[in-house]
């Protein structure tokens, strides 16, 4: 086929994954059937009644009505957003395979390389400072394996992971419940930005579709569908997070969860997980190792990572400090009776690690250390 | 038959002289009141003439005719009756028409004769006195206020029976020595009762000392208004000439009766979020004092900052700046004094329990939406912020022996002398009033900190105004310790007051 006749079926198939009221199967059951999306269009009530419900076809044929197919797709292009149906060459591959896979996805910056290894990071939208440093450095960790980070770019561990990839120089790609044109939420229109001119922004729903409720449960099936692994850093019991998890092992992919303590709310549907089989996040390496998802390349650096802390040499007080604080907010009277320290000197010393970017105030009187690259994603 | 009895009048916080002009004359009877008078004024007539008549002085039926002068002032309250009774007797020749020289008098009369007590006896004594005044005649029950101000001959009134033994024949009516001891102030607490909550203290403790406003940020239940509420016990004590000022405003607010002592401690006024702006600002038919006003030389709490309307907030700016409220009615303008340490408090999050997100449930746009109820404008005036944190078990049991707000004082009043000693011949007396222009000159940094501050400047993006305050406070802090020089450690204490805040400042 010429280049011509493939975007003219790309233009019909357009107008198909519009129809509404048709679901994926059937759109794709119709263009197996007629042969391809243009000789859907033509396709009489006739012939259509062999496959469809009368209530279909009434539908089919309304939506044939009012369209400028060839209009619509350019406009589209226009737009720079990217279309790919599941009939046609560039849809993911990984996709293919998932239940109610979509007709269609919509994409601007690129799609994931169907080769290279993907790992879905999602977790709580409001997160603990410890999820957070988790979130930031399994995003950059994975980034430097070479791994692509999925998540959907929603406030919280989603957002902290993906920048934190895209920081490390890494490939992220953002699944989102709207169109690809809209950001949602909002706040997080830098990541987006980032995110279309270094890895993705994917979605399955049109151009100018607005976020609703019902979006995201359909948004999660694509986010665990793309990945090869899902690992979840922070989730409450009864969250979406473990509906991602549970329809992430209906797919057959691998699920991991960062641990927690038994008594934080927000490591409970995590450490249920663990109960339940699903394999420990002690460092990316191993897991990547343990899945055979390790994809780096021989020669980069081999460092062990330690438990999150680095040794600080030079000034004792600013050591001792830092000894104190922790990923849990401390107030300054617990920093100061775990120091020990002068009340005024203890307040220089830590003043002096905010601004080295080495602690953290994350509320009025409340510290937190601050993780290795100082990159903090609001 | 014509006679004149000087009274007098509150308008806001002054006091006009008034004349109460009685004339009696042929003609149709009747009793005619004109002045400018207000409601209860006007119903000062039918008091009088049956007061009279109980007290046995039964009124011709001739034309009475009483006026107040000056006739442009608006004027209201009771407090006329007594001497329009007493213009009556002396135009009846009841008593000696020189009886009244010198003579000022103020009261409210019964049906039955009886003098009850009025609003505002303590500035009216203070004007009567500059006005020359040598007697004063106020009702029983305001006596001892009228006698807190001396050089003057304060005659008690207990009905009218009594008014006209004295004005006839000069015997005073004995005094009951009741409920004359002084009433015991409420206790303000202290804070050696508050476990741990070093950060919070040490906040209250500098803005005490440089007359910074302050805000303190922290869960619910941590001891956010134990904190706020001792504020007023770590300040230095109220001189004698502003227990009278904070004695006046409570007396013409009508709060002093009963109390049989003048207002010694500093106010602390706690207004709920749901106040009205007339009930902060002062207001009302007869004009009278706000809650601002009632927090004189004290501290104003607004508990729960962002649950207040963001308008009635807003008023405070221009008191917080010229240390008075001005509010105009149609009878004139009144100014009320309002010289406040505004303190208020906040949960970081509609919650309370952020940042700990095991128990905190907000999401991220409810909490700014929460935030951006503060008022910028008001926050702009508060130099320090102070995080309270949840006490932990461990703290509550201690037993560790606390500072007590008299040791803490101490120090304030330490800081407040040097800071009188430097400002001495300027307009601004405190660090948190420092002009910009003056702030380079008192808050002067070696080169070593003011590296400090730049690397902090840069590091925080804070502004150009949030760089001055920092300023001012770390001169607090220096003076606290006194320092002449402000050091690093001042300002880094002086910088976490100000980053404390910073979500709310910069935003």
């Amino acid at each position: 086929m010429g280049n011509m006749e493939w975007e003219e079926q790309k233009a019909y198939a357009y107008w198909l994954a519009r129809v509404p009221g048709l679901g994926n199967g059937t759109k794709k059951r119709l263009e197996e059937y007629a042969g391809s999306a243009r000789l859907v269009y033509e396709m009489r009530r006739r012939d259509l009644k062999e496959i469809l419900t009368e209530a279909k076809i009434e539908r089919l044929m309304k939506a044939k009505e009012k369209e400028g197919i060839w209009e619509r797709y350019e406009e589209l292009k226009r737009r720079g957003i990217g279309f790919y149906s599941i009939c046609q060459p560039g849809y993911p591959e990984k996709l293919k395979n998932i239940r109610d896979a979509p007709y269609a996805v919509y994409a601007e910056g690129r799609l994931p390389e169907d080769t290279r290894p993907a790992v879905a990071v999602i977790g709580a939208r409001q997160c603990s400072e410890y999820g957070r440093f988790m979130a930031e450095r399994c995003g950059r960790e994975l980034a430097l394996e070479g791994v692509n980070v999925i998540s959907g770019m929603a406030r919280g561990i989603d957002g902290i992971s993906q920048w934190a990839a895209l920081k490390a120089g890494g490939t992220s790609y953002g699944v989102l419940g709207c169109g690809t044109n809209i950001c949602y939420p909002p706040e997080n229109h830098q990541l987006y930005e980032a995110l279309k001119s270094r890895g993705g922004i994917l979605s399955e729903l049109p151009p100018d579709t607005a976020p609703r409720p019902e979006f995201f449960p359909m948004r999660n099936r694509l986010i665990s569908g793309l990945a090869d692994l899902v690992l979840i850093i922070e989730a409450r019991n009864k969250s979406g997070t473990l509906i991602t998890a549970d329809l992430a092992l209906e797919q057959g992919k691998e699920v991991y969860v960062v641990p927690g303590r038994v008594t934080d709310p927000l490591s409970q549907g995590c450490n249920r997980l663990l109960g339940q089989g699903a394999g420990l996040m002690g460092s990316i390496r191993a897991m990547l190792e343990e899945t055979g998802l390790s994809a780096r390349a021989a020669g980069a650096d081999d460092r062990e990572e330690d438990a999150g802390r680095r040794p600080y040499g030079s000034d004792g007080e600013e050591e001792r400090v830092l000894h104190v604080l922790d990923f849990c907010p401390k107030s300054l009277e617990n920093i100061q009776r775990e120091t020990g320290m002068e009340y005024g000197r203890m307040m220089f010393v830590l003043m002096k690690l905010c601004l080295d970017g080495k602690a953290e105030q994350v509320s009025a009187g409340q510290f937190v250390m601050k993780t290795e690259d100082g990159c903090r994603y609001e | 038959m014509y006679s004149t009895i000087v009274s007098a009048a509150v308008c806001g916080m002054e006091v006009v002289m008034v004349h109460v002009e009685v004339d009696i004359a042929q003609g149709l009877p009747g009793f005619i009141l004109v002045g400018y008078l207000s409601g209860e004024v006007k119903e000062a007539g039918e008091r009088v003439r049956i007061a009279l008549k109980n007290a046995g002085v039964s009124l011709p039926p001739m034309r009475i005719t009483v006026n107040l002068s000056p006739a442009h002032i608006k004027k209201g309250g009771t407090a006329f009756d007594l001497p329009i009774a007493i213009g009556i007797l002396r135009t009846l020749g009841y008593i000696p028409p020189d009886s009244t020289e010198g003579l000022l008098a103020v009261g409210e009369l019964s049906l039955n004769g009886t003098v009850n007590p009025v609003r505002g006896v303590l500035p009216l004594v203070k004007k009567g006195r500059e006005e020359g005044f040598g007697r004063c005649m106020v009702p029983m029950e305001n006596c001892w206020e009228g006698r807190m101000i001396g050089g003057m001959d304060i005659i008690g009134a207990r009905d009218l029976n009594g008014v006209m033994e004295y004005l006839r024949n000069g015997r005073r009516e004995e005094e009951r020595e009741d409920r004359h001891c002084e009433m015991q102030e409420m206790k303000q607490g202290d804070f050696g009762e508050i476990a741990g909550q070093t950060a919070a203290k040490r906040a209250a403790e500098i803005a005490a000392a440089g007359f910074h406003n302050l805000l303190l940020i922290g869960p619910p239940g941590s001891g956010k208004t134990m904190i706020a509420k001792r504020i007023p016990g770590i300040l230095p004590p109220l001189t004698e000439e502003e227990r009278l000022e904070v004695s006046s405003i409570y007396s013409v607010a009508g709060l002093l009766a009963g109390r049989h002592s003048l207002i010694s401690h500093r106010p602390f006024m706690n207004p709920h979020h749901t106040i009205t702006a007339q009930a902060l600002v002062g207001g009302g038919r007869t004009v009278r004092p706000g809650i601002i006003s009632l927090a004189h030389k004290g501290v104003l709490f607004f508990d729960e900052l962002p649950e207040f309307k963001t308008n009635t907030v807003d008023l405070l700016r221009q008191p917080l700046e010229e240390k008075q409220i001005r509010i105009v009615r149609l009878e004139g303008s009144y100014a009320f004094p309002a010289d406040i340490m505004f303190v208020a408090a906040m949960n970081p999050c509609p919650c309370g329990y952020y940042p700990d997100m095991n128990r905190c449930r907000c999401t991220a746009p409810s909490v700014r939406r929460y935030q951006n109820h503060v008022s910028g404008p008001v926050l702009d005036r508060i130099d320090i912020c102070a995080g309270v944190s949840p006490i932990e078990i461990s703290q509550l049991g201690e037993g560790h022996v606390q500072e007590s707000s008299e040791a803490i004082r101490s120090r304030v009043m330490r800081a407040r002398r040097i800071q009188e000693e430097r400002y001495r011949g300027r307009e601004y007396r405190f660090n948190s009033l420092l002009p910009r222009c003056a702030v380079e000159e008192f808050c002067f940094l070696e080169k070593e900190e003011r590296e400090f501050l730049g690397r902090a400047y840069t590091r925080t993006g804070m502004s150009a105004r949030a760089y001055y305050r920092v300023l001012r406070v770390a001169r607090t802090i220096a003076d606290l310790e006194e320092s002449e020089r402000i050091t690093e450690l001042h300002l880094a204490e002086a910088l976490e007051c100000r980053m404390a805040g910073e979500k709310y400042w910069e935003r």
